[in-house]
């Protein structure tokens, strides 16, 4: 098995990223860890990949995951059977409802919450209020014109949630994606007839 | 062809136009030309089973079956002349619904992507995961202080309440009736202009605010006073009319 090359001087801190990464109750990024260690950000970012790659080779029961910016000790889905037997009970899977509300939020941001039921046909009001109990959603700022009605926007721990780096890691969009943006950038004008 | 009763399986529909699509689906309908006379008639006769099964069919829905049977009834129209009224769709009346289909039909895709992505990072756990995820974040108690000492304080507070007892919320005894007698008293009697804050001596409530302005609508209307502003939302002055000086009280 090949040997990852540790930048030399870096060796010695890599219990101490791996306590910090232990402690850490949410993602931490390259910055952070490097501001705690009083080294460059790059240096802390390669300490945090080395571990990453440690991990994956010598076959612990746990990885360093990226997400939302930053890396989050985890453990390993293959022994999620397992794990999940610390606790009766979970978080519930998201309804349709949410997650399509949570797809037109994240491919399309920010956005109305009429934008949101303009797409879906229906009201979405209570399941915005959920989304953003949940701490998935929140708002982003307030449009111009009549009410000013709020924006809403994914947030970090959306990105926890779904196990991703940043957004740039969503799924990609069907092929008609490309067709739909275009058609939507053509005809601004014809949705403002309400 | 019509549906047949048992054939209709009432999945749980995410809303009209999920069930729009379901029906292209199960028909194997082209969604770019979609049939309505047949689409229509199915989809209300879901609606219909709905409710007959006593289910609460959502307004969204209804409004998708009028927009539908709008669409047909345009759809069976005579093409009218262009010289006419300039609709966005004078080609096809189908078309925005085709557009909002298509629209959904995509996110409908990328949710059910998320979901597979929601299953997948739900096997991964940090530490300390099991304590309960949905929290009310509450700050911590500063040292020394537990919950016993808080619920002192609050009984104190409680006893100590000085302030008014809570108010009464009035019943309309500030009708519209009563306000208009009284912008016609306040003016008679000033015998001059007398300026809308007047009318409310002390901190009227909404609802006073709307019966009053309302009075003054109506002695308007009836022409018995007369109101005029200095400026762009300047106070409102209020004076009689030339005409209602001679009249009694009504």
């Amino acid at each position: 098995m090949l040997d990852k090359e540790l930048s030399p001087g870096l060796q010695e801190y890599l219990p101490i990223v791996e306590a910090i990464l232990l402690a850490a109750p949410e993602p931490l990024s390259g910055e952070r860890l490097g501001a705690i260690l009083e080294v460059p950000t790059e240096q802390a970012a390669e300490l945090l990949e080395y571990l990453r790659w440690q991990y994956d080779a010598q076959g612990r029961g746990f990885t360093v995951r990226r997400l939302a910016g930053g890396y989050r000790l985890q453990t390993r889905g293959e022994y999620a059977a397992y794990v999940s037997r610390l606790a009766q009970m979970r978080n519930p899977l998201l309804t349709t409802a949410a997650l399509e509300t949570l797809a037109i939020l994240a491919y399309m941001q920010p956005c109305l919450r009429a934008d949101i039921e303009k797409i879906r046909g229906v009201k979405t009001e209570s399941t915005l209020r959920t989304l953003l109990e949940r701490g998935l959603v929140e708002e982003v700022g307030r449009a111009e014109g009549p009410g000013r009605p709020i924006l809403y926007g994914t947030t970090r721990r959306f990105l926890e949630y779904f196990g991703l780096a940043d957004l740039r890691d969503l799924p990609a969009p069907p092929a008609e994606w490309q067709a739909y943006l275009a058609q939507k950038e053509a005809a601004p004008a014809a949705e403002q007839d309400d | 062809m019509s549906v047949a009763p048992y054939r209709i399986h009432l999945e749980n529909f995410e809303g009209p136009l999920d069930l729009l699509l379901h029906l292209i689906k199960e028909g194997q309908l082209d969604i770019l030309d979609v049939p309505i006379s047949l689409v229509t008639e199915q989809y209300l006769a879901y609606l219909r089973e709905m409710r007959r099964l006593d289910l609460d069919v959502a307004s969204d829905f209804l409004v998708m079956a009028a927009t539908l049977l709008q669409i047909k009834a345009r759809l069976l129209l005579p093409k009218q002349s262009t010289a006419l009224a300039e609709d966005e769709e004078t080609d096809d009346p189908r078309q925005e619904l085709t557009q909002r289909l298509l629209e959904y039909k995509i996110f409908k895709t990328l949710g059910a992507q998320l979901g597979e992505l929601e299953q997948s990072a739900a096997n991964y756990f940090a530490r300390g995961w099991y304590e309960p995820l949905v929290t009310s974040e509450s700050p911590p108690l500063p040292d020394g202080l537990d919950l016993q000492d808080l619920l002192a304080v609050l009984r104190r507070q409680a006893m100590q309440r000085t302030s008014a007892p809570p108010q009464e919320i009035k019943r309309a005894s500030v009708t519209v009736g009563r306000l208009v007698r009284r912008i016609l008293a306040l003016v008679r009697r000033a015998g001059r202009e007398i300026n809308w804050r007047e009318v409310f001596p002390g901190r009227p409530g909404r609802r006073e605010l709307v019966s009053g302005f309302l009075a003054l609508l109506e002695l308007l209307r009836r022409r018995r006073i007369a109101v005029r502003q200095t400026e762009l939302f300047g106070d409102i002055l209020i004076s009689i009319e030339e005409s209602e000086r001679g009249r009694p009280d009504a």
